[in-house]
């Protein structure tokens, strides 16, 4: 972006005053009947905060958001924007801005028009929409494309007008709703990087579902891990990877070998060693007491292969699968003659050479990298 | 007989056949011959010759065009036929607006029996329905027994021969009309944009003026143009019903069969004609300018 634009962002952001609220789930809950779909739920999305909810699919995050945007009634909680409890005005009255999966333009309105659309609602002078609407357009890079109908833009071009749509009246809080689920990977990829620019210009909070982790953790300040409608962790993106609390957690973002966890032989502080389900004693950390019914988390690039003796934990196993991927090489190694299958990924080097299906080799990984999460 | 290939394994004329995008009818044209005979020995070479008789009458000339015109019981009738089809389509579309869009929000058993509900009336044969009519509005008829059973109305309601009847059942035969291609036009609406709508600040009503009614034009139009038309040309009902009050397709019928006056009737049906063909030629062109519309054959 040119320095004008970026004059031009500025400006907005500081003309603002309601930009980047505080948003504040207390006990959000959505029954339909006997089916659970929500939880009790209790979280805090921090003003300017990106904040992403992640899950699979029937998680719930899409209940979250249709609760957050007004679509869904809860069953239960209140959601306080700024301090004041919005859960009982209809969507039109809560002054959010929301980005739809399938971006939900109008077609029977030029782009211009369907950026001017919510300052229309607004009753926002002639004169003051079309400066706006002419600064959102620049801010998305669709300067020329005013007069188009959506129908006429690409897939990216269409995300962004709906971005423009989404912010142009300065909303309190921006929603999200997988807005990249339709594009490609490569444009995917630029859009991220976009949105968290435009996010950043804009100073929003935003809440942001999406299904794809790596989206999640590239764009977040914080992520939320939905599950069976339930709040697993919410965190930094580093901290959910680095500290899951739950195998469901640490599975879902990054890959782990888990290894549920039979008897805990002693602990000492953070220290602990574990009898696992198919007899491997092994070393490992924690943070909290230790408890029956946990797993061990190893994540694969923290496991050593070969050369293995100087860690805490060291066992000898067999190559089962060779898998390349770009940069990385990811084994599957059957540990010590148990059922147990562990996952390392080295990174991938010219001189290194590929170990065969079927060789014996040394594997092990240190105390620090082998993880105790509780719960199933 | 031996092929040329290339050195690529091709052979040249598969390969530029290959690149050729497949049309249907492409080479193909002479299987129109059969039904375009047909088509011209029974519609345009009729059709041409009322036009020519319209001209050329007893005494050739724009003689029965003037005496449409100058004639006030014809001029009448052409004139209270564009009323009726105006009235209709406006009653029509009043009527089945709410009735579509109920339709369009149905789903599951609801969805079939509103559908069955507009659908088994347009099977019915218009002559069966307008004798139905008939047997309700007459003069000792249902609604008459009801009303001046009920004590509401001392002398019953002439609804047979002032035209009244007959727009009635008209609007109803022209429900179906109206109702098919609003219900394809509302359900194509995408629900998220009324939910878009809302978060974006619009409430109930201005989603709907705003979003809901224009996305509903396409059908709205199509229907309109549909019913008016058919009104323009509406025979039985009138014939039946009418009484006095006669369409330009009863008057046509009378001066072609009974007064066998053809050149007059040659000239009313060319009028009719131009008038259809004209309405039809500017709605298409409103829907190429407004851009979204789609022609009425591609609507259902």
């Amino acid at each position: 972006m040119n320095q004008h634009l970026m004059a031009d962002i500025k400006r907005t952001a500081a003309s603002a005053d309601k930009i980047g609220a505080i948003v504040e789930f207390d006990q959000v809950a959505k029954s339909y009947g006997a089916v659970c779909a929500l939880q009790p739920t209790t979280f805090q999305v921090g003003a300017g905060e990106f904040f992403a909810v992640i899950g699979p699919s029937g998680s719930g995050k899409s209940t979250l958001l249709g609760i957050v945007a007004g679509f869904v009634p809860p069953t239960a909680g209140a959601i306080r924007v700024n301090g004041t409890d919005v859960v009982s005005l209809a969507p039109y009255k809560r002054n959010f801005g929301m980005v739809f999966q399938n971006y939900a333009l109008f077609p029977h309105m030029t782009v211009a028009e369907n950026i001017a659309f919510p300052l229309r609602m607004r009753g926002v002078s002639k004169a003051d929409t079309a400066e706006r609407v002419r600064r959102m357009l620049g801010m998305v890079r669709l300067a020329n494309y005013g007069e188009r109908r959506p129908m006429e833009l690409s897939g990216g071009q269409q995300q962004r007008v709906a971005l423009a749509r989404a912010a142009v009246y300065d909303p309190l809080l921006l929603l999200m709703d997988e807005p990249l689920g339709a594009l490609d990977k490569n444009l995917r990829e630029e859009m991220q990087e976009e949105i968290k620019k435009f996010q950043a210009a804009l100073g929003a909070t935003v809440i942001y579902v999406t299904h794809d982790q790596h989206e999640a953790a590239f764009m977040a300040d914080r992520i939320a891990i939905m599950r069976n409608g339930r709040l697993e962790q919410a965190a930094a993106p580093r901290e959910l990877y680095e500290r899951p609390l739950t195998p469901f957690v640490a599975s879902f973002l990054g890959e782990a070998t888990l290894l549920p966890v039979k008897e805990i032989l002693s602990q000492k502080g953070e220290e602990v060693v574990v009898k696992t389900d198919s007899g491997l004693k092994i070393c490992a950390t924690v943070r909290s007491i230790a408890q029956a019914g946990s797993s061990i988390c190893i994540r694969p690039e923290n496991v050593v292969l070969g050369a293995a003796s100087k860690c805490a934990n060291s066992f000898s196993g067999v190559i089962e699968e060779v898998l390349y991927t770009t940069g990385s090489i990811r084994y599957r190694v059957r540990l010590a003659d148990t059922q147990t299958l562990l996952t390392a990924r080295i990174p991938s080097h010219p001189d290194i050479a590929l170990l065969a299906h079927g060789e014996r080799v040394e594997v092990g990984w240190r105390r620090q990298d082998a993880l105790l999460v509780s719960g199933d | 007989m031996t092929q040329v290939v290339n050195e690529a394994g091709f052979v040249p004329g598969a390969a530029r056949a290959w690149r050729k995008p497949w049309r249907p009818g492409r080479g193909n044209g002479f299987l129109l011959i059969a039904p375009l005979t047909l088509l011209c020995a029974l519609f345009v070479v009729p059709l041409a010759l009322v036009v020519v008789r319209s001209f050329s009458g007893p005494q050739p000339g724009l003689a029965q065009y003037i005496e449409i015109v100058s004639n006030p019981s014809t001029a009448w009738v052409v004139l209270y036929t564009f009323w009726t089809a105006l009235l209709v389509t406006a009653a029509t579309l009043l009527l089945s607006y709410p009735v579509a869009f109920t339709i369009s929000r149905a789903k599951g058993r609801l969805l079939t029996v509103c559908l069955a509900m507009v659908l088994i009336p347009f099977w019915t044969s218009t002559v069966i329905r307008t004798y139905g009519w008939i047997v309700i509005l007459q003069r000792r008829g249902i609604l008459n027994d009801i009303l001046v059973g009920s004590g509401l109305i001392d002398q019953p309601l002439r609804l047979m021969n002032d035209g009244s009847g007959m727009q009635i059942a008209m609007i109803h035969i022209m429900l179906p009309f109206m109702i098919l291609p609003l219900l394809s036009a509302m359900r194509g609406i995408d629900a998220n944009l009324m939910r878009a709508a809302s978060v974006l600040g619009a409430n109930p009503l201005r989603q709907f003026v705003h979003v809901y009614l224009p996305m509903s034009l396409p059908g709205v139009s199509a229907g309109c143009v549909l019913v008016f038309i058919s009104s323009l040309g509406f025979y039985i009902t009138p014939a039946l019903l009418g009484g006095q009050r006669t369409m330009i397709a009863v008057l046509i019928e009378q001066q072609a069969s009974r007064l066998l006056n053809w050149p007059l009737a040659s000239a009313l049906a060319t009028i009719l004609l131009v008038l259809t063909s004209a309405l039809f030629i500017i709605y298409e062109r409103l829907m190429a300018r407004l851009g979204g519309g789609k022609p009425v054959g591609e609507v259902q």
